[in-house]
């Protein structure tokens, strides 16, 4: 996102729920139960977890280093683990020739297909390095708002899904027309609107 | 008729579309109320769209001289503007942002120079809470001119009016 030094990209969102009385203790315990943690060379595609801001590395956020103010600044961290789809063909297609020369026969059923892509896969994850990505969270807590460092759809929903099953709190996505938070009156005025023709040809 | 699912994301496209002829309006100055004239100019890039999904068309105006002249012409014929690059002016304040429509939200937004480095090496949370300030400040401004353009565009003057107005500076 940019909070330290560059450029920032940023979604907004409302953070539905309360947070527990002693919520200073319990974002303590949550953030750290559910810290980045390195995959284990296996076969995992994905590892979601906060990191602190300034150090990406610290994953033990000592002295409540995410508190700033009235915020909370962290991070997210995603490693994901990509395998390209044509080394993934090759791989298959170098099995499957291999399969079909121990048995003799020339002819693979589907079954059997589906289950080297599998297994050529699972393989191919195992020897994959993960490619990690980083996004910065700023909460106001009192006023109930957050930004997120991305725009990309896949990373808004790992983050919505980590930050609830962290926080116990719901986000919702921040667009200004969204009829569930203006008043009844102001909702039905909103949703009457019909798009407005700018156009020359029209009069 | 069930409108609670209806996309709304137009009035998106209507704002900015709305917000650039209010800058222009003034020479990039817009008033807002309780804080005063601040300056928004459409600069360098703007993407606009019609129609939805494979049967939508898209008009990209970029570079670093343009006058978005072709914006206006795609506007003339039916196109609203999806994303823009702005330039916001409040006080003595500058930042510019890439902003999308749609879903209402901000990209590569350059921040005005902060602290010097000396006393940023010193200082790296107050620098981060100016940070968070200016942002929050950008943001807040955008959210204003939303609600300002959303209590014309519901108003019965809308369209006897602002249409009829920002119709004859499409044609400028």
């Amino acid at each position: 996102m940019g909070l330290i030094k560059g450029t920032l990209t940023l979604s907004k969102y409302r953070v539905i729920g309360s947070l527990p009385d002693n919520f200073k203790d319990f974002i303590d315990n949550q953030i750290k139960l559910f810290a980045f943690r390195e995959l284990s060379i296996g076969e995992s595609e994905k590892s979601v977890g906060w990191t602190s801001l300034e150090n990406v590395l610290d994953t033990d956020f000592e002295y409540a280093n995410y508190l700033l103010a009235d915020y909370l600044i962290f991070s997210l961290r995603i490693d994901r683990k990509i395998i390209s789809s044509s080394l993934l063909n090759l791989k298959v297609l170098e099995a499957e020739r291999k399969f079909i020369a121990e048995r003799g026969k020339d002819k693979i059923y589907r079954e059997e297909r589906a289950e080297i892509k599998e297994r050529v896969y699972l393989s191919l994850l195992k020897q994959t390095p993960p490619i990690p990505s980083f996004y910065e969270i700023c909460w106001n807590v009192s006023q109930g708002w957050l930004l997120f460092g991305s725009l990309s759809e896949k990373v808004r929903e790992d983050f919505e899904d980590l930050f609830k099953r962290t926080f116990k709190l719901t986000l919702q996505r921040f667009i200004p027309w969204d009829t569930k938070y203006v008043d009844s009156q102001m909702a039905e005025r909103i949703l009457s609107a019909n798009s407005s023709n700018f156009s020359s040809s029209s009069t | 008729m069930d409108v609670s699912n209806k996309d709304l994301s137009f009035l998106g496209r209507e704002f900015l579309t709305w917000l650039w002829f209010k800058s222009e309006e003034r020479g990039g100055a817009i008033m807002v109320p309780d804080v005063g004239d601040i300056e928004i100019v459409f600069v360098r890039k703007l993407i606009l769209e019609s129609g939805e999904g494979q049967y939508s068309e898209t008009v990209e105006c970029k570079g670093i001289y343009s006058d978005l002249n072709e914006g206006k012409a795609a506007l003339r014929k039916g196109k609203k503007i999806k994303e823009a690059r702005i330039k916001l002016g409040i006080k003595s304040d500058e930042c510019e942002f890439t902003f999308k429509a749609d879903n209402f939200q901000f990209q590569t937004m350059k921040l005005p120079a902060t602290l010097n480095m000396d006393e940023e090496e010193k200082d790296k949370e107050g620098r981060i809470l100016e940070r968070i300030y200016l942002t929050e400040t950008a943001i807040g401004m955008m959210e204003k001119l939303f609600s300002l353009f959303l209590d014309k565009r519901l108003s019965p003057a809308w369209n006897s009016e602002e249409v009829t107005r920002i119709k004859k500076w499409m044609q400028e």
